[in-house]
């Protein structure tokens, strides 16, 4: 009692809430008497009241101790029901009695009815006087928290007080008084955070802020009222009649259905409500109760929905109900639909949900498999449209059936927000009566996702994949998801989820690993975030690359472009050189010709020297025949003695004949000189081919500033040079071979002086003819020497060139040299082109491969075989047909 | 106006808790039916296609003797036929709606026959506004709304003319059937909805969709949302196809899906498409609408209507 005390105080006394009760509810006038003198510290306050206290009590020493503060007292034992009412008269004595207060006196009495049916029947006798109770709370939170751990502290005094008779919790505190005739006016329960009962400090489960304390008292709380509760002190006033007896634990129906099946209507849409109603009564198990819950509905729909109701099947009917639910959102004829169940379990339908015909069916297999547990099964949906009917607004599908919702339940999915719609999913019942759960009246939308979330918490989910209900969306008029904005969704979204995320929730197993996953998979994501930040940097690196490489590679395409230009130019200067040394050959040739047809003038002026030595023969001849007839002359002189006249006549003769032959040697003269005239043509004809050489080098010289292949055809010029050069000593030859024939042509010309002398000193003409013909030889001889010195010249000019076509030689190879090299470069540059393009055509072959690959080995034999026979039939058609 | 009603189903195998369901849900339907038509008549025919034992066996005696019991609470006449084999479902629906054209009996005469699959359930305004539609002379077939999935083909909003009917639930006036012969036999199992709804068009009668009555067709979802095929419907499906393309003369449609089966079917679609051109090879196919009706090719092509595989336009 002390200790109570001592907590009572901390948060208002015992003694404080009866004063109050008292004062509110007693009598005006008359005795308070105080059972158990659980009230005599406070009995100051009856004085206050108006108010004549009288202690009652069986123990004696109870009594000493207030007689001595002057204290009414009276000495009744309290065990007897009859004696006790008769004795509590008699100390009455006829007093009116105000008011009983039975303060801890109710737990330390062995049979607390027998006490109150005689208080009831005391209070009845005085004008209905009020009892006024305490009572010590065993389901306090510190109590039901300690037993968890298995500890059962027995204390001197306080909620476990050692003798404490009797143990009261809120309900059997209600069942006693209301069985004794007692009708409960005012309730004013002592709350105490931390009873007696809080010890040890460090037990985890009473420690406030472990998750082990936090939760039990959150289910604690929830489940029955008086958590805290440390007395419940209350008011009570007398019934006229008393209720019979009955126990608070039996079942209220013995024949409860297995399913509660709440439907939720407005009564506006009949002929979904109809399809719904009509969908239930196909159900292969029929343990079931249906409650129609009207809400909002007016009187003419409420009609018209009883009037459906009667259609059902009979045995339908006969287990379906409806009642009207009026205020209140979404939630409210939901909760009030629990309110009326029955049933081991509840499940909700909106009037436009449809059932398949295994709802029921595979709720019960689930619940036979894990009792307790909110059972799931498969959910399907398609959208619907209102339509005029003839009997009035009717509707459609408009849209094929999916299956969106996750087949299996997850948590942590859920979590997140409703996956499941509520048409899917069973609840047990005790779920709302055993653990105090409801629908949110408070939210406007989503109050199933708070049950459901509430639910599963608590009794876990046994699903099913197998799909057994329709959930369907209207496409226009009155739906949840079009009547509601976007904004209450999402505000009632992050309401429901704080309000889970302020409390400790209990996680199935699996939630470690699931967890754990998780996290990894959070650090994995962001790795993989900080992986992919780097590689888009790299890439974007590798991007800038590869498009400097792009450009570096059009620079060099660009190049080898330039590159194959100069080359082709330099193939076409080639062509061009090439048909310029063809030129120089051809002319080279002409110049050949030239030097033949100067041999042949050489040869014609020999021929003509020779003519010239046969004609100075003939003159010698004449010589001799001048001789003879200057011998005939001298036997003519001989004979001129004979007759002067006639060798007069014969001098004459002679005379003549050495005219002739001056003559001869004239004509001689002039061969010589034509001989002479055709070596200076020749020697033009070289000077000019001369000329051809210098503008052929000129060529070969502009040639080789051009092209590379010059070297090949200065090579060419230069034999042509050289051959030329060997015919021009060939033609040196032939000229001193000509110079030699001179020579003889002189010595033969000397002998025919010699001749000529001899005739001279025979003839002084003849030899004055002869000595004529030696000077035009000799004239031909300088004339020939002249054309040795000028075939020399040409033969300098002819090494010179030599010398310059070797120098030009040797910057065309040069030139070659580079322009090879440029080749080189390009076809290097070609190479790694192709080389880039041969990977890029490996790669994807190989990838074409690949893929055939994988496809032949897994569609070969679908594709192939299906084909032949698909055609085999198709033809047979073709060729029936046909 | 009186109307005697006949509900026609056949079976073979399945869930017998299903046909009794079915059986439960005429009998809710028929409260709504007599209300709306007082001295209206109702029978229930059951065609058992199940063979003595296996898979598909007859009905058993004792969901037998609860049919009938279901039945008579509701003071429903029932009409059950076993064949001792499976007719396949146009046949079966021939026979019985034969035996009540044939039967002596007078109360086996019917005015509308109302030809419903054993896996479905009837809301209670089905039969009544089935029944109510056909009072209009024009209207040939009045077919059901299907749920939880309705039937993605397209319909007439303010008429309910549609393409063809399904045959998981139609009502056709008895003499309409009678005179078109009843369904094509030709179809085992699929398809033949969509040839009786064509001939019954080419007949100038109207097919019409009633929304208001609608029928839960107990449909297996996948977990992708689509229909769990048989491998019976697999093979059926096809079949159907190739001859529908066939008696509308379609040869592109035959040998579309002919070539359908060989590159992309399954085993079932082959062996399909084997037996249809097998059949064509025996000359075993049904006359083309045009030789069974005498009609122009343009009228033919006025009313059939094929689309990637499809008989209508399709809404969704």
């Amino acid at each position: 009692m002390t200790q109570l005390s001592e907590h009572a105080q901390e948060e208002g006394s015992v003694h404080e809430h009866v004063t109050q009760l008292l004062s509110s509810h007693a009598l005006p006038e008359g005795v308070l008497l105080d059972l158990g003198c659980g009230f005599s510290a406070a009995a100051a306050s009856c004085a206050e009241l108006g108010l004549e206290y009288l202690g009652v009590s069986g123990e004696a020493a109870d009594l000493e101790e207030l007689s001595k503060q002057g204290l009414a007292t009276a000495l009744v034992p309290l065990g007897e029901r009859t004696p006790l009412a008769k004795r509590l008269e008699d100390v009455l004595a006829g007093r009116q009695l105000a008011a009983i207060t039975a303060l801890d006196l109710l737990g330390r009495t062995a049979r607390p009815a027998e006490l109150l049916t005689a208080l009831a029947a005391v209070a009845r006798r005085h004008k209905g006087a009020p009892l006024v109770v305490s009572v010590a709370n065993v389901s306090h939170f510190d109590v039901a928290a300690k037993l968890i751990s298995g500890r059962w502290d027995v204390t001197p005094a306080g909620l476990l007080q050692e003798d404490h008779l009797s143990l009261f919790a809120s309900a059997r505190l209600e069942a006693e008084l209301s069985q004794a005739g007692w009708r409960e006016v005012k309730a004013d329960d002592l709350v105490v955070r931390r009873s007696d009962q809080h010890f040890p400090e460090t037990l985890t489960a009473l420690s406030v802020g472990t998750p082990l304390h936090d939760f039990l008292l959150e289910v604690r709380e929830h489940s029955a009222p008086g958590a805290l509760v440390d007395q419940f002190v209350r008011a009570y006033l007398p019934v006229a009649r008393p209720r019979p007896a009955s126990r608070p634990d039996a079942p209220v129906f013995l024949e409860a259905p297995f399913l509660s099946v709440i439907v939720r209507t407005q009564g506006r849409r009949l002929m979904t409500l109809e399809d719904n109603l009509t969908s239930l009564a196909a159900q292969t198990n029929r343990d079931i109760e249906v409650i129609v819950c009207c809400h909002d509905t007016a009187d003419n729909d409420y009609a018209a929905v009883t009037e459906m109701m009667g259609r059902l099947p009979r045995w339908l009917v006969e287990r379906s109900r409806t009642i009207r639910v009026d205020g209140g959102g979404r939630a409210r004829p939901l909760q009030v639909g629990v309110g009326e169940a029955s049933g081991r379990y509840v499940a909700f339908l909106d009037d436009d949900d449809l059932a398949l015909c295994h709802w029921v069916e595979e709720f019960a297999k689930l619940v036979k498999l894990h009792p307790g547990a909110v059972a799931r099964a498969g959910c399907a949906t398609h959208s619907i449209d209102e339509e005029a009917w003839e009997c009035g607004t009717g509707y459609c599908q408009i849209g094929p059936t999916t299956t969106p919702y996750p087949l299996e339940f997850d948590l942590v999915a859920h979590l997140v927000g409703n996956r499941t719609p509520n048409c899917s999913v069973a609840i047990p019942r005790s779920c709302f009566t055993d653990l105090g759960m409801s629908f949110d009246e408070a939210l406007p939308v989503l109050e199933d996702w708070d049950m459901l979330l509430n639910a599963a918490l608590l009794c876990g989910v046994v699903s099913t994949p197998e799909v057994t209900s329709l959930y369907r969306r209207w496409k226009r008029g009155y739906a949840s998801h079009i009547e509601h904005p976007e904004e209450t969704w999402d505000l009632t979204t992050w309401s429901i989820r704080a309000r889970f995320d302020a409390r400790p929730v209990l996680v199935p197993p699996g939630s470690v690993s699931r967890l754990t996953q998780m996290e990894m998979t959070a650090n994995t994501v962001a790795q993989l975030q900080s992986d992919l930040e780097a590689m888009r940097e790299s890439l974007a690196t590798a991007t800038t690359e590869v498009a400097d490489l792009w450009v570096e590679k059009g620079q060099l395409l660009a190049r080898v472009e330039a590159a194959e230009k100069l080359l082709a130019v330099a193939e076409q200067r080639a062509s061009v050189a090439e048909r310029q040394v063809a030129v120089v050959e051809r002319q080279v040739k002409v110049t050949e010709r030239q030097a033949a047809v100067a041999e042949e003038h050489v040869a014609v002026a020999e021929q003509r020297v020779k003519v010239a030595e046969r004609q100075a023969a003939v003159a010698e001849e004449h010589v001799a025949v001048a001789e003879q007839r200057v011998k005939v002359a001298e036997q003519g002189a001989n004979l001129a003695v004979q007759g002067i006249d006639v060798a007069e006549q014969r001098a004459a003769v002679a005379e003549q004949h050495a005219a002739v032959a001056e003559q001869s040697a004239v004509v001689a003269q002039q061969g010589a000189a034509l001989a002479e005239e055709r070596v200076v043509f020749a020697e033009q004809r070289v000077a000019a081919a001369e000329e051809r050489l210098v503008f052929a080098e000129q060529r070969v010289a502009a040639a080789e500033q051009h092209v590379a292949v010059a070297e090949q055809s200065a090579a060419v010029a230069e034999q042509a040079v050289a051959l030329v050069q060997e015919r021009v000593d060939f033609a040196e030859q032939r000229v001193a071979a000509a110079e030699q024939g001179a020579a003889l042509a002189q010595q033969g010309i000397a002998l025919a002086q010699e001749h000529v002398d001899f005739a001279e000193q025979r003839v002084a003409a003849a030899e004055q003819g002869a000595a004529l013909a030696q000077q035009g030889v000799a004239v031909a001889q300088e004339r020939v020497i002249f054309a040795e010195q000028r075939v020399l010249a040409a033969e300098q000019r002819a090494a010179e060139v030599e010398q310059y076509a070797s120098e030009v030689a040797a910057l065309a190879e040069t030139r070659l040299r580079e322009c090879r090299e440029a080749e080189t470069r390009a076809r290097v540059a070609a190479a790694e082109r192709d080389a880039a393009l041969a990977r890029l055509q490996a790669a994807t072959s190989e990838a074409e491969a690949r893929v055939r690959d994988e496809y032949e080995a897994t569609k070969s034999w679908k594709v192939t075989v299906p084909l032949r026979l698909a055609l085999r039939l198709v033809e047979a058609y073709r060729q029936r047909s046909s | 106006m009186a109307t005697a009603l006949r509900v026609q189903t056949v079976r073979y195998g399945g869930d017998d808790r299903r046909l009794l369901r079915m059986l439960r849900s005429v009998t809710a339907a028929a409260r709504q039916f007599g209300d709306g038509a007082a001295g209206s008549a109702l029978t229930v025919a059951i065609g058992d296609c199940g063979g003595p034992e296996g898979p598909g066996a007859v009905l058993g005696g004792a969901a037998l003797t609860e049919a009938r019991e279901i039945l008579t609470r509701a003071g429903i006449l029932l009409d059950y036929v076993a064949f001792g084999r499976n007719l396949g479902h146009g046949a079966a629906q021939n026979v019985l709606a034969e035996r009540a054209a044939g039967s002596p009996d007078p109360g086996a005469d019917c005015d509308v026959l109302v030809l419903a699959n054993p896996d479905t359930y009837l809301s209670p305004n089905c039969l009544a506004k089935l029944v109510r539609v056909l009072d209009d002379d024009s209207v040939g077939i009045a077919e059901a709304r299907q749920i939880p999935l309705e039937h993605p083909r397209t319909f007439d909003l303010a008429t309910g003319d549609t393409p063809w009917a399904s045959g998981c639930l139609m009502a056709i006036q008895a003499a309409v059937f009678e005179a078109r012969g009843g369904f094509e036999p030709a179809f085992f199992l699929y398809g033949d909805d969509v040839d009786l709804s064509w001939r019954v068009r080419l007949a100038g009668l109207r097919v019409v969709h009633v929304p208001e009555a609608a029928v839960f067709h107990d449909k297996e979802l996948m977990v992708t949302g689509f229909p769990a095929p048989s491998l019976e419907e697999e093979y059926q499906t096809v079949l159907a196809r190739l001859l529908l393309g066939h008696r509308a003369e379609r040869p592109d449609f035959v040998e579309q899906w002919l070539g359908w089966a060989g590159l992309q079917g399954s085993e079932l679609h082959r062996r399909a498409a084997g037996e249809f051109v097998r059949r064509q090879a025996e000359g075993v196919l049904p006359a083309t609408y045009r030789e069974a009706l005498g009609l122009s090719k343009d009228a033919v092509a006025s009313v059939t209507f094929f689309h990637e595989g499809e008989y209508a336009e399709h809404r969704f």
